[in-house]
């Protein structure tokens, strides 16, 4: 019981950091139409300037944290403005462009901080864990959890509930009609991808509690982004809250019961789900 | 207009990065001290280099580069009253690339030593080419058996799974463990290192209750630490620092108190990770082909010259590639400066010299015999570093040769 | 140029002939006379080029003409590459006449069970699953002790192929081997395109929907440019694998799936010359640049990318196309 109840906690808290990770890509992508391949490379930006101001410069961890989204936003922003615009629905410029930056900004990390991997970090008030009989559960994990539920209940108030919300749902089916509404939905584009960037460099921070730093991370992370969408669906958070414990649960009880399988279990179920719901749980029509 | 302006300042940006590396790129000096040169004198030998800049292992490359450069440093760059020319190229942890670069540095440089590159995978490669160019190729940290066949490798400080043998012994006999959880990167190399541990514990009577092996770049270990049996030690082999650190730390926080051993301690326990462990490093014994607190005059030298050049003190890195080159250095003064392939495996297979590691001999198959040691880390006022040994295992030979 | 172009249909047709065969000419010249004269490591470099610009024109056709977004090509590119290694390590052969047929077979047929499974979604979703599909084999390759040569993850000594007849294998003599099967491949998919097939796929890239209503089976026209795709891209998986000597999981991986897209992209999509410029512009590029800097490389490459997506937004190669056209019409077009 121990052992299954220590896999699900740390399957559920693993899935929460994918769920950070993936929730602005898939948004940006149902939204405005771009693959952003990138965007696990803002997330090591996000993780390496949040390394910078937690241990570099000794300051507190959330300060980091929110520094780690300004530097996530401030990427965001600059590819958004300067590049993808003039790219709407522009898939395979999109890729290539995003694909281009992941080289850029991953030889930039090694640049400034070098090649080898930074350890977790965390602030030193949160570095215990919690004994529940047969293990202890580190409170690190419990604050990505509970971080990734505030995260996703605030994203989700935005989607359904305000104003902004709205005209971004409706701009995802039908362009023109808002625009006829005199809406700037340049403005609100823009603001939906700077969001979503700057919670991809929040989450790196809050991720780092849990995942290395080093320079491969942005790919890294890209890969995982990719899986919780294509399990999840694209453009809702529901969908890539599901999509995030899904995986995470799915891999730490694969790699617990079938060690030697390890990432085969997440693709063959990242296969099969598609297979019976092909644009991913709770995913929009493809 | 802007799209225009961030365009060209792109372009700028890249041209300048361009120039100023390209510039700074320039082949290593030879000594500048030389008046000018005889009519007689002799082209320069070339000693290539393949060592990873860029990929998973980035950090690695400059410190094997500054273990070369010190080497080639101390004498001048010259040998054998020749000057010694360095090429190194990335092989940026990538087999293709570095099978690519080392026909570039065989094709265009005509090199016949090429030190490195690092991956396991890649000597495999690289074996039977080299064998075919006739080009004496060296490992820098672990050495497969496999490449054996082919005899172009010089394989230091030996193979994987010799190395970590004398560990597995000394785990049971010396330090009282009966039995043993070992969890290892799922990839050759450390899969043999893992083996190596694992046999050498059995031969002294050891158990291994049981074998786990995690994908390269698991970011998340609890999983396997959680369905970790019950032993009297846990025995990690990971790929690299990083997740070194991370499977330390998570399976601390996980509430297990247990002890840890590991091996190649001295290629994971480099000063900057020592230096974000902290704590959670100490007391966990490892197997070190090298530890910088080594007392002989050769280390002493050794150590100086890496502080005076990279603040830092070294990690195997430094040595391995430090001592290979005074091994390629050696056997040119022996064969007057002829680096064709016979007469330098003859020289190197012969030789015995005394390194930062310990007296050094070869194999006539090119598997370098040497010490090993165990180590573990300790806090020596507010600074982490690796120990001087706990204990010595001497000529260490991989026990498939004959 | 002022050449003065009188109204007669011979100087017509030779002027038609001229504006087409220059371009034809000169690549002709780089590839088939200039080689002989390169040294030694610059002729594998030409050959890494021709291995990889077949791959993207196999990947053109699915990607370019077809408009299908794929994120796994690299999957039979190293089924290919794969079914010789496996010939060597296990069996110790390398018969090409028996290595080739049998990659081409059993890429297709991995082709044929990927494109029934990734077909029934589309976009950004049939991005996705190609992608997962791809990565299925990348951990079998990785973890199925039988794909790999001991001690390493991957096969190596991989031994150069036997036709049946003696060949001295170096970098010249495989570069005009690759040389040949890429001019076999490139024919018979510049006829494949040109036909009312491959009319028929781009048809079907530009408006789905009025394909549809036209009565064509838009799926069948879509499976079956997938699985040719899968067929050529494993004859330059083969040459990879005799090339390198070697072949690893690597090959099949998210970066090898991304090659062929950025160099049809970069060198124009939908024209199977782009596929060559591009695949010259990586290619050279990376090789260069790494050896100029080789630790600031990938970030020279990336700004390339960003670069020439912004300014030769259709292609590298069809803008110098454009460029050719436009040269060459400056002349005689009044007099039609």
């Amino acid at each position: 019981m121990g052992v299954f109840l220590s896999n699900l906690l740390n399957g559920v808290s693993y899935g929460m950091v994918l769920f950070l990770i993936a929730s602005g890509m898939s948004i940006v992508m149902g939204v405005m139409g771009i693959t952003n391949l990138a965007h696990g490379a803002i997330y090591m930006v996000g993780a390496y300037v949040g390394w910078t101001i937690a241990i570099q410069f000794g300051l507190d961890f959330w300060l980091a944290a929110l520094a780690g989204g300004i530097a996530g936003g401030f990427i965001g922003l600059f590819m958004e403005r300067v590049f993808l615009r003039h790219l709407y629905k522009q898939v395979n410029e999109q890729v290539l462009l995003t694909y281009g930056f992941v080289y850029i900004l991953t030889n930039i990390c090694i640049w400034v901080w070098g090649g080898r991997y930074r350890l977790q970090f965390t602030a030193s008030y949160l570095n215990k864990s919690i004994d529940l009989g047969t293990f202890s559960f580190p409170l690190t994990r419990i604050v990505i959890t509970v971080l990734g539920l505030i995260i996703a209940v605030g994203l989700w108030y935005l989607q359904d509930k305000t104003k902004i919300g709205a005209i971004v749902r409706a701009g995802m089916d039908d362009k023109e009609i808002i625009r006829g509404l005199g809406i700037n939905l340049d403005v609100v584009a823009t603001f939906v991808f700077l969001l979503a960037s700057f919670i991809a460099g929040f989450a790196g921070v809050i991720g780092a509690q849990l995942l290395s730093t080093y320079p491969g991370l942005g790919l890294d992370v890209l890969l995982l982004a990719l899986a919780v969408i294509i399990v999840g669906g694209i453009g809702s958070i529901q969908g890539s809250l599901l999509g995030g414990l899904l995986i995470g649960i799915i891999d730490t009880f694969g790699k617990a019961l079938f060690p030697g399988l390890a990432m085969f279990t997440i693709y063959l179920a990242m296969v099969l789900i598609l297979l019976v719901k092909p644009s991913g749980l709770v995913g929009r029509k493809a | 207009m802007f799209k225009k302006i961030v365009s060209v300042a792109f372009t700028l940006f890249a041209v300048g990065i361009l120039v100023l590396t390209g510039c700074a790129q320039q082949p290593t000096p030879t000594t500048p001290t030389s008046a000018s040169p005889t009519p007689t004198e002799k082209p320069p030998i070339k000693i290539g280099a393949l060592l990873d800049f860029t990929g998973p292992v980035a950090d690695l490359g400059p410190k094997f580069k500054a273990g070369i450069e010190l080497a080639l440093e101390e004498v001048g760059y010259k040998v054998a009253g020749r000057t010694v020319q360095l090429i190194v190229e990335d092989s940026a942890t990538s087999v293709e690339t570095a099978v690519e670069k080392f026909k570039k540095l065989v094709d265009k440089d005509n090199i016949k030593i090429c030190i490195g590159p690092l991956m396991g995978d890649a000597h495999l490669a690289l074996a039977p080419l080299a064998a075919e160019k006739k080009v004496l190729i060296t490992s820098l940290i672990n050495g497969m058996y496999e490449t054996l066949q082919y005899k172009t490798y010089i394989i230091y400080p030996t193979t994987v799974e010799a190395q970590t043998y004398p560990f597995g012994k000394y785990a049971y006999e010396k330090l009282g463990y009966k039995t043993a959880v070992v969890i290892a990167a799922d990839y050759a190399g450390k899969r043999g290192y893992a083996a190596g541990f694992i046999k050498g514990f059995k031969d002294a009577g050891g158990e291994i209750v049981q074998e786990i092996y995690a994908p390269l770049g698991t970011p998340d270990y609890s999983p396997y630490i959680s369905q970790m049996k019950p032993a009297d030690v846990v025995m990690y082999a990971m790929e690299g620092p990083g997740p070194v650190s991370r499977l330390v730390y998570q399976y601390r926080q996980a509430g297990n108190q247990g002890p840890l051993i590991t091996i190649t301690q001295d290629g994971d326990y480099t000063p900057e990770a020592l230096a974000e462990l902290k704590d959670i490093a100490l007391g966990i014994q490892g197997e070190a082909a090298y530890t910088w607190k080594l007392d002989n005059p050769e280390n002493k030298n050794f150590v100086d010259g890496i502080k005076k050049k990279t603040g830092q003190v070294p990690s195997c890195s430094e040595q391995n590639a430090y001592t290979l080159t005074k091994v390629i250095l050696a056997a040119l003064e022996k064969t007057g400066g002829d680096d064709s392939f016979d007469k330098m495996w003859a020289a190197v297979t012969s030789l015995k010299m005394n390194t930062p590691a310990g007296p050094l001999s070869f194999t006539p198959e090119g598997v370098a015999i040497t010490d090993m040691y165990v180590t573990q880390a300790e806090k020596v006022g507010d600074n982490y570093e690796l120990s001087a040994p706990l204990y010595t295992v001497k000529g260490v030979k991989d026990w498939r040769l004959p | 140029m002022a050449v003065v172009i009188s109204n007669s249909n011979l100087n017509r047709a030779f002027k038609k002939l001229f504006i087409k065969g220059l371009p034809l000419g000169i690549s002709a010249i780089f590839l088939l006379l200039l080689p002989p004269f390169l040294p030694n490591h610059i002729q594998g470099i030409i050959v890494k080029f021709l291995i990889y610009a077949l791959f993207a024109i196999s990947y053109d056709l699915v990607f370019g003409y077809t408009g299908l977004v794929s994120l796994g090509h690299a999957a039979f590119f190293g089924v290919g590459g794969y079914v010789v290694a496996v010939l060597s390590l296990h069996w110790a052969n390398n018969l090409f006449w028996l290595g080739m047929p049998l990659a081409i077979i059993l890429a297709s047929v991995v082709a044929a069970i990927y494109g029934l499974i990734a077909l029934r979604v589309s976009g950004t979703y049939f991005l996705l699953l190609t992608f997962a599909l791809a990565q299925l084999l990348y951990s079998f390759s990785w973890n199925v002790r039988w794909f790999n040569s001991s001690g390493m993850q991957g096969i190596a000594n991989i031994s150069m192929p036997f036709l049946g007849f003696h060949i001295e294998w170096n970098n010249l003599s495989y570069y005009y081997f690759t040389f040949i099967l890429f001019a076999v491949c490139f024919f018979v998919l510049t006829r494949i395109v040109s036909s009312p097939f491959g009319h028929a796929l781009v048809g079907i890239r530009e408006n789905e929907l009025r394909m549809e209503a036209l009565g064509y089976n838009v799926w069948l026209f879509k499976y079956l440019s997938f699985v040719l795709g899968g067929a050529f891209a494993s004859v330059s998986g083969v040459l990879f694998a005799y090339f390198n000597r070697f072949i690893s999981p690597a090959q099949f991986s998210l970066g090898t799936s991304f090659l062929p897209m950025v160099i049809v992209i970069i060198g124009g999509r939908g024209t199977l010359y782009g596929a060559l410029i591009g695949a010259a512009v990586v290619v050279f590029a990376e090789y260069f640049i790494s050896l100029l800097t080789p630790e600031r490389w990938p970030l020279i490459l990336g700004c390339i990318f960003v670069l020439s997506i912004m300014y030769f937004r259709e292609g590298i190669g069809v803008y110098l196309m454009q460029l050719w056209k436009k040269v060459t019409k400056t002349n005689g077009s009044a007099s039609y």
